[in-house]
């Protein structure tokens, strides 16, 4: 059976001149674009994640008599959590077309801070660690990048919330700061994710 | 005047080769897809390509499904950028 394939003019069989190899370049380079809301969903799923976790941690240390064990509800979620994305990437894995360099870069550096923040969540019960100041940190600076990099304000703005935290949360009277992060969770993940995943570039 | 590089002039190595610079690693389907080729004719053209080692290509399967990463190498993208250089100078931009 035969087929007949029609190509556009600047993919001809034979070689192009100069002006059009030019335009096809020009053609190509512009088709392999970042797809910015493909990087909302790790924003949404832990923008919900840490928000709840925190009301919940708030929850248990008012209403029940756990006190500081209640803590221990943060290593839980980061487990919870790592392994939500560890299963989610690896079916991405399989279908993924392109990746970018910008793609590459935010993926290898939030491998990074999500491995440093995993050793901190194991670490924080022998060490003393203030978890209102490395955690926030650390996210923020990688919200603050991932923003730059992808020329997304909201998201980076998020970073600047997350990175001041330690600052502005001396304001918060005992466990208010608890429900203090999860708003700005919210504000920093949460509404930056769902701007994007309806970004249209 | 330098003559055009034989191995870019052709458009579908081209193309690939102008994907492939802004990307860091591209599927075979990818590439497919985006220069509106068939199977065995990019093939052909991205075997050239590997073997003036321009671009890297890794066969590895993710479960059951076969994928096929393409790369550019740093030798490709030089070659790329003399390419681009040298085109521009033929029409004295």
């Amino acid at each position: 059976m035969f087929v007949l394939k029609i190509t556009p003019n600047i993919m001809k069989n034979e070689n192009n001149t100069p002006k059009e190899q030019l335009d096809l370049i020009e053609k190509m380079i512009s088709q392999a674009k970042v797809n910015l809301s493909r990087h909302s969903f790790d924003f949404i799923f832990w923008g919900w994640l840490v928000s709840l976790t925190a009301v919940s941690n708030f929850l248990l240390l008012t209403i029940t008599s756990l006190g500081y064990k209640s803590y221990l509800i943060w290593p839980l979620s980061a487990v919870i959590g790592f392994i939500a994305i560890y299963v989610r990437y690896s079916k991405a894995a399989k279908v993924e077309s392109h990746k970018t360099h910008v793609e590459y870069f935010i993926s290898r550096m939030w491998m990074v801070i999500g491995g440093v923040l995993v050793l901190l969540s194991i670490a924080s019960p022998f060490i003393k660690i203030q978890p209102w100041f490395l955690f926030p940190v650390l996210a923020g600076i990688g919200t603050l990048v991932t923003g730059v990099v992808l020329k997304f304000k909201p998201l980076s703005f998020g970073g600047i919330f997350l990175i001041t935290f330690p600052f502005y949360s001396i304001l918060a009277i005992g466990n208010s700061i608890v429900l203090l992060y999860a708003l700005v969770v919210v504000v920093s993940y949460l509404i930056p994710g769902y701007l994007l995943k309806n970004y249209k570039a | 005047m330098i003559p055009l590089n034989p191995l870019l002039t052709s458009p579908l190595r081209l193309g690939a080769m102008s994907l492939l610079i802004k990307v860091k690693s591209a599927s075979f389907k990818y590439l497919k897809e985006e220069l509106d080729a068939t199977q065995g004719n990019l093939s052909v053209q991205l075997k050239k390509l590997n073997e003036a080692e321009y671009i890297t290509i890794k066969k590895r399967f993710e479960g059951n499904y076969p994928l096929t990463e393409v790369e550019i190498t740093l030798h490709g993208i030089k070659a790329f950028e003399d390419h681009v250089v040298n085109l521009k100078s033929y029409l004295h931009l």
